[in-house]
């Protein structure tokens, strides 16, 4: 199956997701989002960074340099307290979203 | 960021090492896998600069960047702009020196000029007698040319004349020694002059030891009593002394018996115009009460002197009393503003150009706006950055564009020279600065705030989605662009029709005959000291040896005396009894009179059309005169003027012999006036200009013209040499400058219109490539697809011009006074303008027609 486009909005959301546990470098949290969808979903550097620094931008997310597990130097990222409302907020939303559409898809028989 | 990148790469190399991969095949992978990096980085540092960069520091910053990234595109727009606002800039110095700067020195509101058509001394001295509204009254002579020699090399020069109080109506004092005092205005006052300051600091060094020196001026000893301060050149731009006149009512310079030294001293008392008044409101009192006082003096002037100034209700009707600044600046008023408004119209043009350049950069930066908007920069943000970077752009040009004012003023007030006073106070200056920063700043938003609001509420709708030249945004950014280049071309076409009155306008006027030979005429002023030529006879024989030794000299065919020569100094006016005509002894005729040697009318080249001329006999014998035609017409209306009777206003009657040709008199656009010429001999003034008719170089004719007075009167110099050619071509310098410039903005409004509709077509043509290569491929001629872009292209351009047309007709108002004998709505310019700019634009369309006939049909579809 081909990799499905990945929706502005909704990379926001798994980029928020994945640091609800902690903080994450640029490509840890790549990394994250990749394993945790079974490999479907792939975030190129490209999609990533300009989303990060999107979500930055909003005070959705906090940044500091620090160093990695290998000992490399790295921006780590952690949500801020606003990030998390979003967060609850944002993924709420998404499940009522989704599951409307689930809805209309079964009774259409697909 | 870059080293975000960097190491997001390392540890993408680092996973592939860990699961297996040889180390360098793993950093080939990692860097496959980041694709272009470059552009990446140019996007992604976009990106950032959005967020952090809030400060406007950030968004200049940034707006650098983007114009240095396309070196042409900023060239040319910087460059248009330059030429816009520069020429802007320009004008306005000139407006501001002249109009609207205050005049140097103090209390100007308070100044006032009366009788602006000029007045006599009588006017004056009356009005200084009993005036009870101006505090103090003087009058001056304005440029008088006058030769200064001593302490170097002589030099001809322009001074005024004026009366002994005139720098203490000004409220002026001399920076050193002394202005006039009360009476050296008289005949016995001791020769004096003032100095101005520019002479003061060019001829002496500024030498404050001059004063008190003596300078010969014309001949005449005269005491440097003082020097004015720096600045002041007032009445005119040019003048560098100031000299005190000699007021003489009743002749008093003249030996007693001297009848017709007498009678001249009058005849320029009452009849020499061309002295303008100035005097200073009493506090409290308002121009009309001065008004309503010079009424009364006119009146009271006209009913003690019925000889000389007939009661006519013309004389008490032209009485005004106007501001002086006004005054000064009213004649060259119209002139200037109608060139403030043509070079606000190609500004306009320019701003045009610009924004049609903005709108095809549009169409390539639209990749740019739409990630900057993906990564959260709304509409609002993106109009900022873009107003911000379209204000640098105009900031830029508008810096440039001060550079090009500045180094078109010279130029500018050379052209202008003659037509406009205050041409010396022309230069930069804070106001000139703060106009041209407030041009810039409107231009920048005029030209940028439509492109910007489009582009950016076009491509923050669409986040990622890129249109390349899509037909929908295209179509959107072609019609905009269209209706610019149809602007262009209805500010291009007024130009151009306001450019074709004005040249039709002075071709008219140079068409007009003055009535005299203009070519290989000569003329020279020759002015003998009064001291040693008071009495007639020295005076006739001054006159009489330097004709006789110019006719011995080679090369000459004709020399004459007159005592004014037309356009070259006032005119002089007689009161005259014409017998048959005039019935009130209050009421006589004013005719302009000229002495003249009896060559005079071979030499100048006018026809004795009755009659017959002046003889060598006349000058000993009965008292004769020569009238004009169209005194004959007036006076003698049915009777033969040969044998009639004319004479002064005291008795002694004198013979018309003769009647010559109409000539024009320093107005080519005024009929003739009534003219009466008498034999030199009888009316002996000086000085007197000598005329020369010689084939050949002026120059060579003017050294012989030099050696033969220094021949015969040493001690006289000669002043306003020049061609009768060059005399006339000055008189008409005010509508050449006018002609010229318009000309030339025209122009410059043509080049900007082909451009800006090449522009235009070329981009259409462009954004339709795989709309003619499928035309073409499916069978159509090319000369099908050139009429298609033509078609459009006439589109626009009609619409341009009909918008041109209306336009002109507006101007209708305005234009009217700067034009002689051409209507402002003139058929054949308009015609002839809207076909220059329609083939113009025809030309500029053909191009990028042909063009488009060369699509490779392949390419394009493959495309």
């Amino acid at each position: 199956m081909a990799a499905p486009e990945l929706q502005q909005g909704a990379l926001d959301l798994l980029i928020l997701t994945t640091l609800h546990s902690g903080a994450l470098h640029g490509w840890a949290i790549s990394r994250r989002i990749q394993q945790q969808s079974g490999d479907v979903l792939r975030v190129g550097q490209g999609s990533l960074y300009p989303a990060l620094y999107r979500i930055e931008e909003r005070g959705l997310v906090r940044a500091s340099w620090g160093t990695s597990d290998e000992g490399r130097r790295a921006k780590f990222y952690q949500l801020s307290a606003a990030g998390r409302k979003a967060l609850a907020r944002e993924s709420a939303a998404w499940r009522t979203y989704s599951g409307a559409i689930n809805l209309v898809l079964q009774g259409a028989g697909l | 960021m870059d080293e975000e990148m960097e190491i997001h790469l390392a540890m993408e190399a680092d996973d592939s090492i860990r699961r297996g991969l040889p180390p360098d095949e793993a950093m080939r992978r990692a860097r496959q896998a980041f694709g272009g990096v470059q552009r990446f980085r140019e996007e992604g540092r976009d990106a950032r600069g959005i967020g952090p960069a809030r400060d406007l520091s950030g968004d200049i910053r940034y707006g650098l960047r983007v114009l240095r990234r396309a070196p042409v595109f900023t060239a040319v727009a910087v460059a248009t702009l330059a030429l816009g606002i520069g020429a802007n800039s320009a004008i306005f110095s000139v407006v501001n020196a002249v109009v609207l700067r205050p005049l140097p020195f103090p209390d100007t509101h308070s100044l006032v000029s009366a009788w602006d058509g000029g007045h006599s001394l009588a006017e004056f001295t009356y009005l200084r007698d009993r005036t009870r509204t101006l505090e103090s009254v003087g009058t001056y002579l304005p440029g008088f040319g006058v030769s200064l020699s001593g302490d170097g090399e002589p030099v001809r020069l322009t001074s005024a004349l004026v009366s002994d109080n005139f720098f203490d109506v000004l409220r002026v004092r001399a920076a050193y020694g002394r202005t006039f005092e009360a009476g050296e205005n008289g005949v016995a006052a001791g020769p004096v002059v003032v100095l101005s300051h520019a002479l003061w600091q060019s001829r002496y060094g500024s030498d404050p030891s001059v004063v008190g020196r003596l300078v010969e001026i014309d001949g005449v000893s005269r005491r440097v009593v003082g020097i004015a301060p720096a600045g002041l050149t007032f009445p005119s731009s040019e003048t560098r002394l100031w000299i005190p006149l000699l007021i003489d009512p009743a002749g008093n310079r003249c030996a007693a018996d001297d009848a017709i030294c007498r009678s001249g001293a009058l005849g320029t008392f009452w009849g020499s115009y061309g002295h303008q008044v100035i005097g200073r409101l009493q506090p409290g009192v308002t121009r009309e009460q001065a008004r309503t006082d010079v009424l009364r003096i006119a009146a009271e002037l006209q009913a003690e002197n019925p000889v000389w100034r007939p009661a006519m209700p013309e004389y008490v009707a032209n009485v005004s009393v106007s501001d002086l600044q006004s005054r000064l600046v009213a004649d060259s008023q119209r002139l200037l503003f109608i060139l403030l408004a043509a070079v606000a119209l190609v500004l306009l043009l320019a701003c045009a150009n610009v924004a049609n350049l903005l709108v095809v950069r549009g169409a390539v930066r639209s990749r740019e706006m739409s990630v900057r908007a993906a990564l959260g920069a709304g509409p609002g943000r993106l109009v900022r950055q873009l107003v911000i970077e379209n204000l640098l752009l105009a900031g830029i040009g508008g810096a440039a564009g001060l550079l090009v004012g500045v180094v078109s003023m010279p130029a500018l007030t050379a052209m202008l020279a003659g037509s406009a006073p205050r041409l010396d106070e022309v230069r930069l200056d804070g106001g000139v600065v703060l106009f041209t920063l407030l041009l810039t700043t409107a231009t920048g938003l005029l030209f940028g705030v439509l492109p910007a609001r489009r582009l950016a509420r076009a491509n923050a709708a669409s986040a990622l989605s890129v249109a390349r030249g899509g037909a929908g945004q295209g179509l959107h950014h072609r019609r905009l662009a269209a209706a610019l280049v149809s602007g262009q071309i209805a500010i291009g076409l007024m130009l151009a029709i306001g450019a074709g009155l004005l040249v039709r306008s002075l071709a008219r006027i140079l068409d007009i005959d003055p009535g005299f030979a203009t070519a290989q005429v000569v003329s020279a002023r020759v002015n003998p000291p009064r001291a040693r030529y008071a009495a007639a006879e020295p005076r006739r024989q001054v006159a009489r040896e330097i004709v006789e030794r110019l006719l011995a000299a080679p090369g000459i065919s004709a020399a004459a005396v007159t005592t004014q020569l037309p356009f070259d100094q006032t005119v002089q006016g007689m009161a005259m009894w014409v017998d048959g005509w005039t019935t009130d002894p209050n009421r006589l005729e004013v005719l302009e009179i000229r002495g003249v040697s009896p060559d005079f009318f071979r030499t100048m080249g006018i026809d004795i059309r009755q009659g017959r001329g002046f003889t060598d006999a006349d000058a000993g014998g009965a008292p004769v005169a020569i009238v004009s035609e169209t005194a004959a017409r007036r006076f003698w209306a049915g009777r033969d003027p040969v044998g009639g009777q004319v004479r002064y206003p005291w008795p002694g009657w004198i013979t018309v012999v003769g009647v010559a040709a109409d000539i024009r008199n320093n107005d080519l656009k005024a009929s003739s006036q009534p003219a009466i010429y008498v034999p030199f001999a009888q009316r002996p003034q000086v000085p007197f200009t000598v005329v020369v008719r010689a084939p050949g170089d002026a120059a060579s004719v003017l050294a012989t013209f030099r050696s033969v007075v220094a021949d015969v009167s040493p001690e006289t110099p000669l002043s306003h040499e020049r061609t009768i050619e060059a005399l006339m071509q000055e008189s008409v310098s005010t509508p050449r400058a006018a002609a010229a410039l318009l000309l030339s903005f025209g122009a410059l409004a043509l080049i900007l219109a082909g451009v800006g509709t090449y522009g235009l077509v070329a981009y259409g043509v462009e954004t339709r490539r795989q709309e003619f290569a499928v035309r073409m491929a499916i069978g159509a001629r090319p000369s099908s697809v050139v009429a298609l872009v033509l078609r459009e292209g006439a589109r626009f351009m009609l619409v341009g011009v009909v918008l041109g047309v209306l336009g002109a007709l507006a101007m209708t108002g305005a234009m009217r006074s700067l034009l002689f004998e051409t209507a402002p709505t003139d058929p054949l310019t308009f015609v002839t303008a809207s076909l220059l700019l329609g083939i113009t634009a025809l030309l500029a369309c053909a191009v990028p027609a042909w063009r488009a006939t060369r699509v490779d049909p392949n390419a394009a579809l493959r495309d």
